[in-house]
Order: structure tokens, then C-alpha cells, then sequence
């Protein structure tokens, strides 16, 4: 295959002399591929943590809406069941009355424009409803504070655990596990997580919650303080996803 | 970065001729492909700098550059849609010291498959082994064996009797 090379070695001709511009124009071609490499790497980057962020964002189950205010949970779960007579209320067994009566259609929110008294304030109120302070100091935090309808007719032959929304601060306590919430055992970051507003939160679904009590707790951005909504109002109807509205509309008072 | 591009200037004058050439004959003598892939190669080539020098060597990394892009240019239809014409549009051609050998050569080597072309041109022309033609390719070393066969019969038929190889080119 002597000849075979030869043919070869004529047909490739002689060999070319390297100038300098080739040899600029080479390097300056590689610098450009990696600029180009470089910054694709970063836009590509990028693009995969706007995904990521936004696939996370999609699945948590309550977005922003689009005119801004605290969106919806996105949670499928049903109005708070009515209580038949049998059930137990609010886990006192000798309180025999009936529940406060869900209303034909829930109780709407609206926008609230006087501050709260106690620590807490919400940009919400369900319609018509009115605030007290009630308890002592939870988690060094001075108070609770109660939602009731003052308009109740006669509200005191209902069950007293039917008929109120508790606002409460707490705060997130690292005791060895990772920074966990009051009432529960598992650590925050390991806990589902749903949307409430702009705010991460953790609720109990009624499913889950003891005798249809539902609970959300609201962590305030990154922080460790908690607003946490307590609702055992039947007269509310509320679902899941507007507790989840209420409650991140709940912040502490700037 | 300075060290990297002393190394990889000393890399492209001490090379680029023999990449140039190695282009020329995939590409059939077409010269301003031939440069195309040469500078395909050394811009990858020095994207993967560090790499390469840590593992292959920047030599057999250029080749199998070389080899892809040629490869992948073939495969693609425009490509394939261009047609040889019986004008030389290269005003500055190769000198050769047989003109007529030498096209005769080029267009025996246009006329292989893509693959067949480049396993004549790495085992012939650069004097690789077939362990090292597999690598650069990226088959086994059987498919180079059968590829190089098939290459060299279609080459002896069309070189053993080059006047008339030459005579269908006008």
C-alpha cells in the first residue's frame, strides 16, 4: 500500500505554512468559544433554576393570583363537613350541643382596614365579623386573638368549640431535629408545604384534623415566627383554600 | 489562561499544516471546507484544552475532531445536494507535481461513503493502526478492517485506470 500513500501524500498537497494571523485568528476563535460557553453555560443556568422554581412554585398547591392578592390554596378539599349529632366536637365530649349552622354559602372575605388589637394584624376579615383579644402569652407572644360573628343569634347553644377563629403567634424551635413548629414533631422542612399568600405554610387538612378543625401555620418569609390560624367555625363554611387565603393575609404588625 | 494558550499556540504551529492536509483529502480537495474543519477542530480543541491534555493528548483529540466534523458535514443534506462542476473555482489550488494524478486520487476519494473515506485517509495517510482508527471513529476495530476492504477495492477500481477516471471528471 506503498503506492496507495504516495497517491495520497500528492493529493494532500504540500504542507502550508503557519502565519501569525492564522495563528491569532485561532486563538481568537477558541477565546470566543469559550465566552460564548461560558455564557450559555450561565443563560442555561439560569433557565433551569426559572424551571425548577417555577415547577416548585406550580406544584405547591396556592399561587398568587393575578391581581395580587393571596391566591388561592389549590387544595381540592371539601366545605367543613356538617357535623352530624353523633360527632364529637372540638374534642369535648360533654358538650352536647349542636355546632354553630354552616351557612349556604361561605362567608366572604374582605379587605380589612383596621388593625387588629392584639401582636397580629390581617389584610382580611370574613364579612360582618369582629375581633377580641382572648387567652395569655403563647410562645412569649402576648395573646390570641378571637374571630366570632357577633351577629350569631343566641351563639351560646352551640358548641363552643363550633363558632370561632383563633389567631396565635408562635415561632419555629430548633430542639435538635431542625427548626419545628409548635404541635409538631417532624421539622418544618420536612413537613408538606402549601401556599398561604407569599408566605410557606403547613395545614392540617380537615381530613386529618381532629373533628374537622382546621389549623394553618403561616411562616412569616424566612423567618422563624409563625402566625398560626386556628378555625373551628362552622358558620364560616369555609374550605381549605380559604383559610389559606385568610391566614396569608395574617402578619405580625410592622 | 496564559499557559493555556502558549501551549495551544505552539500546539497549532507545530500541527496546523498536518490538519490542514489531513482536510484536504476528507474533504476531496476542497480547500475552504478543508480549512473549515481545521478551524472546527482547533476552536473544540481549545474550548477542551485542560481536559485533553489531561487525558487523550491534544493530538488524537484534534483528529477525532477532524474525523466528526467531516463525518457529521457529510451526513447533511445540503451538503449532499451540492454538485461537482467542471470548473476549478479554487484560484490558488494545492500545487501537486501531477495535476492529473492528483485530482484523479481526490475524486476516487469522493466517490466512498463518508466512513470508508475517512478509514483511507487516517490508515494511509496518517499511518494509524486499526486500534487507533476504531478509537477515533468511534466503531470497533472489525468495522475498520471491513470498511478499509470495501475502501481500498472501490479505490483500485477506480485508480487502475486513472485516464478514464480522469476523462469522466470533464
Amino acid at each position: 500500500m506503498t503506492d496507495l500513500k504516495d497517491l495520497l501524500d500528492h493529493a494532500a498537497g504540500s504542507e502550508p505554512g503557519t502565519t501569525d494571523a492564522d495563528l491569532s485568528a485561532d486563538l481568537n476563535r477558541g477565546r470566543r468559544a469559550v465566552r460564548r460557553r461560558r455564557i450559555t453555560g450561565i443563560a442555561a443556568g439560569a433557565v433551569a433554576t426559572a424551571l425548577v422554581v417555577g415547577v416548585g412554585w406550580s406544584v405547591l398547591p396556592s399561587a398568587t393570583t393575578t391581581d395580587g392578592s393571596p391566591g388561592p390554596a389549590g387544595l381540592t378539599t371539601a366545605p367543613t363537613p356538617a357535623p352530624s349529632t353523633s360527632r364529637v366536637i372540638g374534642g369535648d365530649r360533654n358538650d352536647h350541643r349542636p355546632p354553630a349552622p354552616v351557612p349556604s354559602t361561605p362567608v366572604p372575605l374582605v379587605a380589612n382596614t383596621t388593625p387588629f388589637p392584639g401582636p397580629i394584624t390581617c389584610d382580611l376579615v370574613p364579612l360582618g365579623w369582629a375581633v377580641k383579644v382572648v387567652g395569655t402569652k403563647q410562645n412569649g407572644d402576648p395573646s390570641q386573638q378571637e374571630l366570632t360573628d357577633p351577629n350569631l343569634r343566641d351563639p351560646e347553644q352551640y358548641h363552643a368549640q363550633s363558632r370561632y377563629v383563633r389567631i396565635r403567634a408562635s415561632q419555629l424551635m430548633d430542639e435538635g431535629k431542625g427548626l419545628t413548629g409548635d404541635k409538631y414533631t417532624e421539622p418544618w422542612e420536612k413537613l408538606p408545604h402549601v401556599r398561604a399568600g407569599k408566605n410557606e405554610a403547613v395545614a392540617t387538612a380537615p381530613a386529618t384534623s381532629r373533628n374537622g378543625r382546621q389549623e394553618v401555620f403561616v411562616r412569616q418569609g424566612s423567618t422563624i415566627r409563625v402566625v398560626v390560624v386556628t378555625s373551628v367555625a362552622y358558620n364560616l363554611g369555609w374550605d381549605m383554600k380559604t383559610l389559606l387565603k385568610f391566614a396569608g393575609s395574617c402578619h405580625y404588625k410592622r | 489562561m496564559r499557559d493555556r494558550d502558549t501551549e495551544f499556540l505552539d500546539y497549532v504551529a507545530a500541527h496546523r499544516g498536518r490538519m490542514l492536509r489531513t482536510a484536504r483529502l476528507l474533504t476531496s480537495g476542497d480547500a475552504y471546507w478543508a480549512e473549515d474543519l481545521v478551524q472546527v477542530a482547533l476552536t473544540k480543541l481549545y474550548v477542551h484544552w485542560a481536559k485533553v491534555r489531561r487525558e487523550d493528548g491534544p493530538a488524537r483529540y484534534a483528529d477525532r475532531i477532524l474525523v466528526n466534523a467531516f463525518l457529521d458535514e457529510r451526513r447533511r443534506m445540503w451538503r449532499r445536494r451540492e454538485s461537482s462542476t467542471d470548473q476549478m473555482h479554487d484560484p490558488d489550488p494545492a500545487p501537486a507535481p501531477d495535476q492529473a494524478e492528483r485530482l484523479t486520487v481526490l475524486q476516487a476519494l469522493a466517490k466512498l461513503p463518508p466512513r470508508q473515506h475517512a478509514v483511507v485517509v487516517l490508515r494511509y495517510f496518517r499511518d494509524l493502526d486499526i486500534q487507533t482508527t476504531a478509537e477515533l471513529m468511534g466503531c470497533s476495530a472489525g468495522t475498520v478492517k471491513s470498511q478499509t476492504s470495501r475502501a481500498l477495492a472501490t479505490m483500485r477500481d477506480l485508480l487502475h485506470d486513472p485516464l478514464e477516471t480522469l476523462e469522466s471528471l470533464r
